[in-house]
C-alpha cells in the first residue's frame, strides 16, 4: 500500500521536474557571456574562425529549439553532453562529484541531529538552566551567521593555527583509496584502508560542521520549542499519571510528538542543506556538484549547469519524499 | 443535562487596548535583548547613511605600499588604519563601513519589495481566490520547491551584478511568505462576522481588506519582515562571496570575505572582520525580530 | 481512605510565591463520591494534582499532609509515589482531545497502565477489550488498534475512562470530566462514573464548577474561592440550605432541577481576584453582600453549622 503511494508521489513530482529542466535550459542561454568566448579567453590569438568551429562543434549556432531538442535525445539515453572547460562527458562529472556531495550532505545531517536534537530536549527539559541558556545563545549565533564564514574562521583556527584539520579536498593525495560506494568514510572502512579513514575524516571534519552549523541551530531551537510546547500537553500528565518514570515520560510520551514539527522544520531546511553545499564546497575546494554548479555557472558550461541541475532536482524529490515518510511513520494523523 | 457554570463572571477590562503599538513598544523597552537589538540596527544605519563622514580613507583608494596592515593592536599595526589594510592596500574599517550600504540597501528593499509583492496578491488571491488564486498559489508553489541558494545564483547569474539586480534576484521568491501569511489570513477572516458585516454595508473589497484584516497581521508582518531582512542580509554576503553580488570595486562585506580567503595565513583580518560586521548586524536583526515575536504572539502572551 | 489534612500549595512566580491553594482539609470514605465545586482559578484541580503529586516539584512548595490508607503520601520516596499512581489512585483528565496521546493507539495507551503495574501480565490484550467494553466503547476488537484522531470526544474520554480504571484503583480523581463535552455525552460519561462508583466501590474526587453535576453526582461537596474551602457538607444541605454567601450566590446564578429561589437568576457581581493580589481577610469580602469590618481583617474561622456541614464565614456567625 505504501509502495503504491510512494511510486505515486514520485510520479506527481515528474511535471515540476520537466519543467525545472526546460526552465534551466531556457535559462542558462539567458545569461549574459558567451561560452566559447569564455573558454577561449579575450585575448587576440583566437580567430574568429576558430570561435565560429567551436560554436558549431558544440551546436550552439543552431536554433534554440534544435538544441533543446538535441539535448532532450541525448538525455534520454543517458547522454548528457560533454562540459566544454573541462572536456569530459557530463554524466562522468556528475559520477563523480555527486558521492561527494552526499557524504558531505548526509555528515552535516547527522552532524546537526546527533548534536542538536539531545540540545534542544535537554534544554526543554531544563528550561532556563545555565545549559538551556548557553545552547540557545549559541544556537541563535548559529542562525545570524553566514555558513562560509563560520567555515574561515573553522579554517584559521584549526588548519591554520592548530594544523590539526586540513583546508581543502576529500584526501590527502599521497593516499590510494579503491573507490566502491564513492562515499570515502564508507569505503575506507569497507577496504579496511585505515589511513584513508582517517584522512577522509579530519577533511570531512570542517565542511561538515560547517555547513551542519546552521541545521543544527535550526534543529536545536525547534525541537526544544516543540518539546516545551508537548511538556505542557495533558497526555504528558496523563502519563506520569499512570505512574511512568520521568524518563520515561519524556522519551516515549514527549518525544515522538515533539520531533513531528522538528521533522517538518527539517525536511524544510533539505534546501539549505543542498543549496548550501555550494557555498561550502567553494570554501573548502570539495569536489562535489555544488562547486561544479557554481563553477559552471561562471564559465557558463550550459551542459554541466543542466546536468547538475536535474541531479540536484531528483537528489531534492527523494529528499522530501524521504522526509515526508519518515513523517507518516511518525505521525499517525498522516498518511502519504 | 444543562450546561449550568458558574464561570460566566465578567472578565476584567484590559487597560492595554488603548495603542497597541505604544505597548509594543514599552515592552520592547522591558525586553534588554529587543532593545540590544533595536540599538545595533540604528547604529548601523547611522554608519551606512554616514558613511563618507566616518570612513577615513576612500573605500577604494589603494596604496600599495601599506598592502596586508594588520589591525592596530596586532603586532605591526599602526592607527593609520585601525583595521588594517587588504592586499591592494585598502583601508579595511573605511570598506567595512561602506559595505554595510549593500548589506542594508540589499536587505531593506529586497524585503520591502517582497512584502509589497506579496502582500498585494495575497490580499487579492485571499479574497476574490477563483482563477487568480490558484495561478499565483501555484506560482508560488513551485519556487518553494527551489532551493533559495540554488536559485539566488541563477538569477545572479542571468541578471548580472549591481545592487539593484541583487535586489530583484532576492525579491523573486521572497514575496511567497508574505503571499502565504496574507491569503491565510484573509481566507480565514473572510467568513468571520464583521468582515461579513462590512460587507453587508457594501464596503468594497479592498477597503475591508485594508481596514479589517490588516491590523489583524500587522504584527505578524513585522516580525517576518524584521527576520527576513537578517536572512537576505545572509543571502547577499553568499552571493557576494561568490562573486555573483556586486561589481569588484563596490566594497561588499561577502565579496571582502571572499578576497581574503587566499590569503588567511598571512592576513587573517581581510575575512574575519567583514564577517564580523555581517554577524552583528544579523544579531542585532534577530533579536529585535525575535523580541517581537514574542511580544506580540497572543499565543505566548496567554501562557504568561 | 483519604485524608487531606491543611493542605497549602505554593507557586514559585516571578512575582514571588503564589499560594493557589490554602488550609484545605477533606475526608473521603470507601466507596463514596466527594465534589470539589468552585471558579477556575479557585485552587480545585491544583488539590487533585497534589494529592498524585504531579504537580513540577521544583516550582512548588506543598503543606500539610494527604493520608491515603494511613500513608503520608507527600513522605514517599519518588518511586514508592510511582506505585501509588494509576494503580492505587489514577485520574481523568479535563478535555479528552488533548489527554490521549496522538501518536500511540488507544489500546496501547491502555495497556501501558497494567505494564508499567505489572498486572495481568500475559492478558493485557483481553483486560484491554473488557475495559473498552466496560466504559462503553462499541466493538472493541475493531478499535483497539485505531489512534485517537479516529475517537470522538465522548470515545476519547470513555477511553481515558478505561486506562484510569486499568489497575483497578481504588480512588478516582475526575477533573471537570465533562466540561469539553456534548451536553448528551456529558450526561453518559456521568453515568458511566456512577456505574463504576457502584460496581467497584471506587471512590471518587470530582471537580467542576458545574454544582449541577456536582449535585447529580456526589454526595459530599466542597465549595471552593481563592484557594480556600468556604463551606463543605453533605451534598442534599450544601443544595437545600447553603449557609455561606459565595455558594448562595452560585446557586442563585444557575437554575438548578428541584430547587427554587424564588426569584430571578442572579449573577455575583465582581471578578474572581488574583491569586498573586488576593485581598485581605475573607477573600470574598469585596464582592459579598453580606461583607462588615471583619471580614477585610481577618480570615474566617471554621463554623459548624450543622452536621458535617462547616463553613468559614464571619457573618453566618449568628
Amino acid at each position: 500500500m505504501k509502495t503504491i503511494k510512494v511510486v505515486q508521489r514520485l510520479i506527481e513530482s515528474i511535471p515540476l521536474f520537466i519543467l525545472t529542466i526546460i526552465a534551466v535550459f531556457f535559462l542558462v542561454r539567458f545569461m549574459p557571456g558567451d561560452p566559447v568566448d569564455i573558454m577561449m579567453g579575450s585575448g587576440g590569438n583566437v580567430t574568429q574562425e576558430q570561435i565560429e568551429q567551436m560554436r558549431s562543434q558544440l551546436g550552439l549556432d543552431k536554433p534554440i529549439a534544435i538544441q533543446f531538442a538535441d539535448f532532450v535525445r541525448g538525455a534520454a539515453q543517458g547522454d548528457l553532453g560533454y562540459s566544454i572547460t573541462q572536456s569530459k562527458k557530463v554524466t562522468d562529472l556528475l559520477v563523480e562529484t555527486f558521492p561527494a556531495t552526499i557524504e558531505l550532505a548526509l555528515a552535516a545531517l547527522l552532524f546537526a541531529l546527533l548534536i542538536g536534537l539531545p540540545v534542544g530536549i535537554y534544554s526543554a527539559v531544563k528550561q532556563n538552566s545555565w545549559v538551556d541558556r548557553l545552547s540557545m545563545g549559541f544556537s541563535f549565533l548559529g542562525i545570524s551567521m553566514p555558513a562560509f564564514w563560520l567555515g574561515i574562521l573553522g579554517i584559521l583556527i584549526f588548519s591554520v593555527s592548530l594544523h590539526w584539520l586540513p583546508t581543502s579536498g576529500r584526501l590527502d593525495p599521497t593516499l590510494e583509496l579503491r573507490q566502491i560506494t564513492g562515499l570515502f568514510l564508507l569505503d575506507s572502512i569497507l577496504t579496511g584502508n585505515w589511513a584513508a579513514l582517517h584522512s577522509a575524516f579530519t577533511h570531512l571534519v570542517l565542511p561538515a560542521v560547517t555547513l551542519g552549523a546552521e541545521l543544527l541551530a535550526i534543529v536545536a531551537r525547534i525541537s526544544r520549542s516543540s518539546m516545551v510546547e508537548v511538556l505542557r500537553h495533558d497526555y504528558v500528565q496523563l502519563a506520569r499519571s499512570k505512574g511512568l518514570k520521568e524518563t520515561a515520560v519524556i522519551f516515549k510520551h514527549a518525544l515522538p510528538n515533539a520531533l513531528i514539527p522538528t521533522v517538518t522544520v527539517v525536511g524544510l531546511q533539505m534546501g539549505v542543506l543542498l543549496g548550501g553545499n555550494m557555498i561550502v564546497e567553494t570554501v573548502f575546494g570539495w569536489p562535489g556538484l555544488g562547486r561544479l554548479v557554481v563553477q559552471s555557472i561562471l564559465n557558463r558550461d550550459y551542459a554541466v549547469i543542466q546536468g547538475a541541475v536535474m541531479l540536484y532536482g531528483i537528489t531534492f524529490i527523494l529528499a522530501n519524499l524521504l522526509v515526508d515518510i519518515v513523517y507518516t511513520y511518525l505521525n499517525p494523523k498522516i498518511s502519504l | 443535562m444543562q450546561e449550568l457554570s458558574t464561570a460566566p463572571l465578567p472578565a476584567p477590562p484590559r487597560a492595554a487596548n488603548a495603542s497597541p503599538w505604544k505597548k509594543t513598544v514599552q515592552e520592547l523597552a522591558a525586553h534588554p535583548s529587543g532593545l540590544i537589538g533595536a540599538i545595533i540596527i540604528l547604529l548601523y544605519l547611522v554608519v551606512a547613511v554616514a558613511a563618507p563622514l566616518l570612513a577615513p580613507y576612500s573605500p577604494t583608494e589603494m596604496d600599495l605600499r601599506a598592502r596586508f596592515l594588520p589591525p592596530a593592536w596586532a603586532a605591526g599595526g599602526s592607527l593609520q588604519h585601525l583595521l588594517g589594510t587588504d592586499q591592494l592596500g585598502q583601508d579595511l574599517l573605511s570598506r567595512i563601513i561602506y559595505g554595510s550600504r549593500v548589506s542594508i540597501s540589499v536587505g531593506l528593499f529586497s524585503v520591502l519589495i517582497s512584502l509589497l509583492v506579496g502582500s498585494v496578491l495575497g490580499s487579492i488571491a485571499g479574497y476574490y481566490q477563483g482563477w487568480f488564486d490558484r495561478i499565483v498559489s501555484r506560482v508560488a508553489d513551485l519556487l518553494m520547491a527551489v532551493p533559495y541558494l540554488l536559485f539566488a545564483i541563477f538569477a545572479m547569474a542571468i541578471l548580472g551584478p549591481g545592487v539593484l539586480n541583487l535586489i530583484i534576484a532576492l525579491s523573486i521568491k521572497a514575496w511567497i511568505e508574505f503571499y502565504r501569511l496574507l491569503r491565510g489570513e484573509i481566507i480565514s477572516e473572510k467568513t468571520k462576522e464583521y468582515v461579513e458585516a462590512a460587507r453587508m454595508l457594501g464596503r468594497p473589497g479592498p477597503v475591508i481588506i485594508v481596514a479589517e484584516v490588516l491590523p489583524n497581521v500587522i504584527h505578524s508582518l513585522v516580525v517576518l519582515v524584521t527576520l527576513r531582512i537578517g536572512y537576505m542580509i545572509i543571502m547577499e554576503a553568499s552571493l557576494s562571496f561568490l562573486g555573483l553580488g556586486v561589481p569588484p570595486e563596490v566594497p561588499a562585506w561577502g565579496s571582502m570575505i571572499a578576497a581574503g580567503r587566499d590569503t588567511l595565513i598571512n592576513a587573517w583580518w581581510i575575512s574575519t572582520l567583514p564577517g564580523l560586521a555581517i554577524l552583528f548586524l544579523v544579531l542585532g536583526i534577530n533579536l529585535l525580530g525575535e523580541t517581537l515575536r514574542d511580544i506580540t504572539d497572543p499565543r505566548l502572551q496567554a501562557r504568561e | 481512605m483519604l485524608d487531606i489534612k491543611h493542605l497549602s500549595v505554593k507557586f514559585k512566580t516571578r512575582h514571588g510565591m503564589v499560594r493557589a491553594v490554602s488550609e484545605v482539609s477533606l475526608h473521603l470514605d470507601k466507596g463514596r463520591i466527594l465534589g470539589i465545586v468552585g471558579e477556575s482559578g479557585s485552587g480545585k484541580s491544583t488539590v487533585l494534582n497534589a494529592i498524585l503529586r504531579l504537580l513540577p516539584e521544583k516550582d512548588v512548595l506543598l503543606e500539610g499532609r494527604i493520608i491515603y490508607e494511613g500513608t503520608d503520601l507527600f513522605a514517599l520516596s519518588p518511586q514508592a509515589m510511582r506505585a501509588v499512581r494509576g494503580k492505587e489512585i489514577s485520574m481523568i483528565f479535563q478535555d479528552p482531545m488533548t489527554t490521549l496521546n496522538p501518536v500511540y493507539n488507544i489500546g496501547n495507551q491502555i495497556a501501558e497502565s497494567l505494564k508499567i503495574h505489572g498486572l495481568y501480565r500475559g492478558r493485557e490484550r483481553e483486560r484491554v477489550l473488557e475495559l473498552m467494553q466496560e466504559v462503553g466503547i462499541p466493538s472493541p476488537e475493531n478499535r483497539v488498534l485505531e489512534y485517537p484522531h479516529q475517537f470522538s470526544g465522548g470515545m476519547q474520554q470513555r477511553a481515558i475512562i478505561a486506562i484510569a480504571l486499568a489497575c483497578e484503583p481504588k480512588l478516582l480523581l475526575a477533573d471537570e470530566p465533562t466540561t469539553a463535552l456534548d451536553v448528551t455525552i456529558q450526561a453518559q460519561i456521568v453515568e458511566l462514573l456512577r456505574k463504576i462508583n457502584r460496581t467497584h466501590h471506587t471512590s471518587i474526587i470530582l471537580v467542576t464548577h458545574n454544582l449541577a453535576l456536582a449535585a447529580d453526582l456526589c454526595e459530599e461537596i466542597a465549595v471552593m474561592y481563592a484557594g480556600r474551602i468556604v463551606e463543605k457538607g453533605p451534598a442534599e444541605v450544601i443544595l437545600q440550605d447553603p449557609r455561606h454567601p459565595y455558594t448562595r450566590g452560585l446557586l442563585s446564578a444557575v437554575p438548578l432541577p428541584g430547587i427554587t429561589h424564588g426569584a430571578r437568576l442572579t449573577t455575583i457581581p465582581g471578578t474572581v481576584p488574583d491569586l498573586a493580589d488576593l485581598p485581605p481577610g475573607c477573600a470574598f469580602h469585596p464582592r459579598c453582600p453580606l461583607a462588615g469590618k471583619e471580614c477585610a481583617r481577618l480570615v474566617p474561622e471554621p463554623v459548624e453549622a450543622g452536621d458535617r456541614h462547616v463553613l468559614w464565614c464571619w457573618r453566618e456567625l449568628n
